[in-house]
């Protein structure tokens, strides 16, 4: 015998302690200090309110960071693009700064669920969310990119490859929040390709693997990354695979690639045919990169 | 034939029904009843299992909390065509998401608050989730007291195991098909539950008015369907409920009959006919509501070759209809009796089983089990003309049926005024350039290829369902038209108004149709917005009740103009004597019968009306003879495709649809061409319901549960009308055209991928997942041949 | 910083008038907008953000209604398709829908209409595949979009 809980499914949202929308970075991040655990950080809300509907987030306060103008925008600084936490991913997807200089970032935000989800959706949230089939992780990891994450004791930047812990979960500890993402800018060329495997033109990933070659000063000298999403509880980074490319083709490069992914089944797909797009989507990136080199 | 004579009829006239586009138009969530309450339910987590208790003392504390109910308040089955559902389950729950309790509360936010503390004690039991495991001997049984149930009499229930209805159609002998055949072919073909995808999640509301009349407002195709069913399911007088219409946000069978009604009406009678209403949300769509079963398809199929002629068919048809068959029944026996498809098969031998499975209940889909057949017996045909060495078209041709010469497997003569299917398969082939091969990509591992299939629609209906119509004057000479069709996107109530406004020669703006501002209770009756058969059968009891009208315009002309009524005719919305154009009265003049200069008045308001049933049609008796069609709307469907061998995803570069019927409205039968191909090129390529091992859906939203986008749309997509014959009783020949569009995609594009690369997919949807699978299974070499020549030097 | 642990006072611009509502942190805006403000062609269909039909032109962009807290509203704009009625803008995409039959059921069609007029005002100009894109916001389970697009190639076509 069994009592069970029962089975619904909600059309409300769960009671909300409270909403807080600060003016300024310092007010948001004295809030969320006093707040603590019981603090949700709403941007977007792409995410945040399909989750709190679906009861997997309680009843929280929620801090709307979406007012706070030192979050937003895009600018050059030096030699690193800074990205605000709350830029939309359509101002990423029509940003003319990222398409000459990030490609790959751009290529992957095309692909990002749907132009009226773009609109609000931003790439904090999408950071933070720390989905396994996140896209804009992909192009960041491969950039070397690192995120801004301020709180009350200070700021500090972490390697966004350090930034994942596992699904749905970050370094982030309460009080923190992330303020954006410093993009390195690669200095010489760059050749780029994003493979996305889905059921249909607006989907989640399932499997995503970016890919780029930037190239060095010598001819003949460069470096070779991909990254992988919805194969491992977080997206993976692979840098420096020219080596074993030039050592073995793709083959080399799949034996490092395979030691590492390690997809579930879910309803979406199995992890045979998850496995198998990395064998084949790789092998595809490959001759796209490097066929020619 | 005369199009050019027309004024309306056959022309591309805009939709009136613009009210959907400034938000005027009211679905059921957007009605205001004063005092409603809100229910939600409480579902089993279990597929199966005993209701030990249910401990409701905590939900009925929240503030706001009027009652809640469990399967005891209810202690009787319901059903229409078989008693078999419970209103909340009592002492067993049968499929995950079972409602087993319903909370009523003031708010939505109160009755989620106490449905989340409805307590109950399960004892799980066994369980059966594939049809095929449940029609076994020893599988756990859903209806132990099948035997006791009450049916209607075509019903054949198998009492003692879960198998709801058997339905079976001999004809001929197939030993002596056997004997003949020099090829036989055996296949198993399966196809998924699907949801709908209604955009509009399902909701109703009730109330019980102190004279004991029943209010209901629901998302239906059929309001007079729910009145007949929750009648009958109830005991309760047609006289007493009333059905109010609504604009429906799209229903494809799944609203096509009594949904959850019931619950409201019972809730409602419970607390003294206060107002409830309860409105899904697109998770309870899913766990709640009526899906497409699933299918098996167990063919043997055999042909000669001398002639390429098919000498026997053999089937075992399953019909998996979850938890109930009150619906899935009907459809199980449809299967039975299509057997065959488009094709003249001496010897037929058919059994088809609607069995019981623990998973929600199903309903009727667009185009009625034609699709599903269609994806097993068309690749039957593809297999077999392989096997014959012929080309499948040819093949097609040396077998279809010859109206005027051939018969149904049930034995029902086809008349010549249905059409040509011969005509619909050779215009497809040309429109796909069957033969010319397809130009290759340029990426080793993508393929192209064609296919064509036939995909016919005969509707199903029952043989004694009747329509009306009634056609009334108004005093400035314009014409209401009331009739009982349900308004679900199809447009009917347009074409409708075209027939009325063609007839009497008035101008288009003269006709008012009635919309949602209808209930049962002022409107003639209609069976229900299904079956492809609005603007067949209520075309016809519309034209009728015209002629009725005009009938009494020339007779009241007559007596004002003394002179015979066959000598007026009707034209610019005038009763004119012909050849003497002088003398003529206006429609308004007569409108409300005629008033003589010295005020003396004669005859009243003119009133038309016109009922219809069906002509040809009969019940089939137990080895399934009998008339089951009105007509049937032949089509032929071709696709090219392309197929990615690496990540098995196909696109469809192209898609053709002849059908063999004029139509009433040129944009809106487009219209019904281009949404029913979409619909059935997803259903071929993405739509599942997935349910875990434990019978729970794990993709119950359109997050998992991918519906096409504009962007998914073919390439291409040419539709063509043809007009081979006018159907005789069809108004302007226009025979039904909601569903055939649908049917053919499945079967053509998984021939066209065995053409493209050799990989036989008999299992619906060929995802991309799926394709690789097969292709490992089937064509490992092709997969490993592609993968070498990558990256690999 | 604005922000409480009550109810929020939020005042908005709806269809081109003030409004005030007081809301609970965890108001959605297509509840506000159906339930506070009578605007019900906000329809829902899903509340996950993939059909669509709760869109709104929010500060002049199509947003998804079940993903926004009503309580960020404060100060911002919304129009919804009962805003559009008059304008010379909803004659011409009744023109336009109506005589290409771009919607049966009408459940997705306000959030097409909504997409008609911002492509109107905001992207007179744009292409085939741009108008692609933003349709593919919005789900309709009945047209198969043929007649959708075509009536909004139509509706910013200066023919």
């Amino acid at each position: 015998m069994k009592v069970e809980s029962p089975l619904t499914f909600r059309t409300t949202l769960p009671e909300l302690e409270g909403y807080f929308r600060p003016k300024s970075l310092d007010e948001a991040l004295s809030l969320l200090s006093e707040l603590g655990e019981r603090a949700k950080i709403y941007a977007g809300g792409t995410d945040l309110l399909i989750d709190m509907r679906l009861r997997n987030i309680g009843n929280k306060v929620v801090v709307d960071i979406k007012e706070i103008n030192e979050l937003r925008g895009i600018r050059e600084e030096g030699d690193s693009i800074f990205i605000g936490a709350t830029t939309t991913i359509h101002e990423i997807k029509t940003s003319s700064l990222i398409a000459s200089r990030l490609p790959l970032l751009k290529q992957v935000v095309e692909r990002f669920a749907d132009q009226f989800i773009r609109t609000r959706a931003t790439v904090g949230g999408n950071l933070c969310n720390a989905s396994p089939a996140a896209d804009t992780p992909l192009a960041l990891l491969i950039y070397g990119s690192e995120v801004e994450i301020a709180s009350v004791a200070g700021r500090k930047r972490v390697p966004i490859k350090d930034f994942f812990k596992g699904v749905k979960r970050t370094i982030l500890a309460p009080g923190e929040l992330v303020t954006g993402v410093r993009v390195p800018v690669p200095q010489g060329r760059q050749r780029v390709k994003y493979l996305r495997f889905d059921r249909s033109s607006e989907d989640l990933m399932i499997v995503g693997i970016a890919g780029a070659v930037f190239e060095g000063r010598e001819p003949g000298d460069f470096e070779f990354s991909l990254s992988y999403g919805a194969v491992a509880p977080t997206p993976l980074l692979f840098k420096g695979l020219q080596d074993a490319y030039k050592r073995g083709g793709a083959d080399e490069v799949l034996k490092i690639v395979k030691e590492k992914v390690s997809p579930i089944s879910d309803v979406r797909a199995s992890k045979e045919y998850r496995m198998h797009l990395v064998e084949v989507g790789t092998r595809l990136i490959i001759k796209e990169l490097l066929g020619g080199v | 034939m005369q199009e050019e004579k027309y004024l309306y009829i056959r022309k591309p006239i805009p939709r009136r029904d613009i009210d959907k586009l400034t938000g005027e138009a009211q679905f059921i969530a957007d009605i205001e009843i004063p005092g409603a309450l809100w229910m939600k339910l409480v579902g089993s987590p279990y597929p199966h299992a005993r209701i030990l208790e249910i401990d409701t003392s905590e939900a009925e504390k929240v503030p706001g909390v009027e009652a809640v109910l469990t399967g005891k308040d209810f202690p009787f089955k319901i059903g229409h065509h078989i008693r078999d559902r419970d209103v909340l389950a009592r002492d067993r729950a049968l499929y995950v998401g079972h409602p087993v309790a319903a909370v009523i509360a003031e708010t939505l936010e109160a009755a989620e608050k106490a449905a989340e503390l409805v307590r109950v004690k399960y004892e799980p039991l066994p369980y059966v989730l594939d049809p095929l495991e449940a029609m076994k001997p020893d599988a756990p049984l859903l209806h132990p007291n099948l035997g006791e149930y009450e049916h209607l009499p075509f019903l054949y229930p198998v009492p003692g195991t879960n198998i709801a209805h058997k339905f079976k159609l001999r004809k001929g002998s197939i030993k002596d098909g056997e004997r003949e055949a020099d090829v036989v072919v055996e296949e198993e073909y399966r196809l998924p539950m699907l949801h709908h995808s209604y955009l509009e999640p399902w909701g109703a509301a009730a109330r019980v008015r102190s004279d004991g009349t029943i209010e209901i407002w629901t998302s239906s195709q059929g309001p007079f369907a729910v009145r007949t069913q929750l009648a009958h399911s109830l005991h309760i007088p047609e006289s007493r409920i009333v059905v109010h219409y609504l604009y429906v946000g799209g229903g494809f069978g799944a609203k096509s009959d009594l949904f959850l009604e019931y619950l409201p009406v019972l809730a409602s009678m419970k607390l003294n006919g206060r107002p409830v209403k309860l409105i899904l949300n697109r998770e309870e769509s899913f766990y709640y509501g009526f899906h497409r079963a699933e299918y098996i398809f167990r063919m043997k199929t055999g042909a000669r070759k001398s002639d390429g002629k098919i000498v026997f068919h053999k089937g075992e048809y399953i019909y998996g209809t979850g938890h109930a068959a009150d619906l899935g029944s009907l459809l199980g026996n449809t299967i039975g009796w299509l057997a065959t498809g488009p094709y003249d098969i001496p010897n037929v031998w058919i059994d088809s089983y609607t069995v019981y499975t623990n998973k929600p209940t199903t309903t009727a889909f667009r185009n009625y089990t034609h699709t599903e057949l269609w994806f097993a017996f068309e690749q039957q045909m593809d297999i077999l003309a392989e096997r014959l060495g012929m080309d499948p078209v040819e093949f097609r041709l040396r077998n279809l049926i010859k109206p005027g010469a051939s018969t149904l497997p049930t034995g029902q003569q086809i008349s010549e005024d249905w059409g040509d299917p011969e005509g619909v398969l050779k215009r497809a082939a040309e429109l796909i350039e069957w033969g010319k091969e397809p130009e290759q990509p340029r990426e080793p591992w993508k393929r192209r290829a064609k296919a064509i299939v036939m995909a016919p629609k005969g509707p199903s209906m029952p043989p004694n369902i009747t329509t009306s119509a009634i056609v009334k004057m108004n005093e400035d000479g314009s014409v209401d038209l009331l009739t009982g069709v349900a308004e679900i996107g199809q447009g009917t109530l347009n074409s409708l108004a075209m027939m009325v406004a063609e007839e009497l020669q008035i101008p288009l703006e003269k006709v008012r149709v009635y919309g949602i501002d209808r209930d049962t209770s002022n409107t003639p009756y209609d069976w229900e917005t299904c079956a492809s058969r609005a603007t067949f059968a209520i075309g016809q009891a519309v034209l009728k009740a015209v002629d009725d009208l005009k009938q009494q315009i020339k007779q009241l002309a007559s007596q004002i103009l003394r002179v015979d009524p066959s000598s007026i005719e009707i034209r610019d919305g005038k009763a004119v004597v012909k050849g003497e154009p002088w003398k003529a009265l206006k429609l308004e003049e007569v409108a409300m019968g005629y008033t003589f200069p010295d005020g003396h008045a004669i005859h009243g308001q003119l009133i038309g009306r016109g009922s219809w049933v069906p002509r040809r049609t009969t019940g089939l008796d137990e080895e399934g003879r009998g008339h089951p069609l009105e007509f049937v709307t032949y089509s032929a469907q071709a696709v090219e495709i392309e197929v990615d061998i690496l990540s098995g995803r196909i696109d469809i570069l192209k898609a053709v649809a002849v059908a063999d019927t004029p139509f009433i409205n040129k944009i809106l039968a487009l219209g019904q061409a281009y949404g029913g191909a979409l619909m059935g090129i997803n259903v071929a390529l993405r739509e599942e319901i997935k349910f875990d091992e434990n019978g729970k859906i794990l993709n119950p939203g359109f997050t998992d549960y991918k519906i096409a986008r504009a962007g998914d749309i073919p390439k291409s997509i040419i539709v063509e009308f043809l007009s081979t014959k006018l159907l005789h009783d069809a108004p302007y020949g226009a025979k039904g055209i909601g569903e055939v569009f649908l049917g053919g995609w499945p079967a053509a594009i998984a021939n066209a991928l065995y053409r493209a690369i050799g990989v036989r997919i008999k299992r619906a949807p060929l995802s991309p997942e799926r394709v690789v699978e097969e292709i490992k299974k089937q064509k490992p070499d092709l997969l490993e041949n592609i993968v070498k020549k990558l990256g690999g030097e | 910083m604005s922000g409480t642990d009550g109810e929020i006072q939020v005042k908005l611009k709806v269809n081109g008038r003030m409004r005030e509502v007081r809301v609970k942190p965890n108001e959605r805006l297509i509840d506000t907008l159906r339930e506070k403000l009578g605007l019900k062609s906000v329809k829902m269909g899903c509340l996950t953000g993939e059909c669509g039909t709760c869109t709104v032109l929010y500060n002049g962009q199509p947003v998804k209604s079940c993903l926004v807290l009503t309580a960020e509203a404060d100060g911002k704009e919304v129009i919804t398709v009962e805003g559009l009625a008059g304008s010379d803008e909803m004659r011409r995409i009744t023109e336009v829908f109506a005589r290409n039959n771009a919607f049966q059921c009408g459940f997705c069609t306000p959030a097409f209409v909504l997409l008609a007029y911002w492509l109107m005002k905001v992207k007179p100009k744009a292409t085939d595949e741009e108008i692609l894109e933003a349709s593919n916001s919005i789900l309709c389970r009945c047209t198969g979009y043929t007649q959708i697009l075509q009536a909004l190639k139509e509706a910013i076509s200066r023919v």
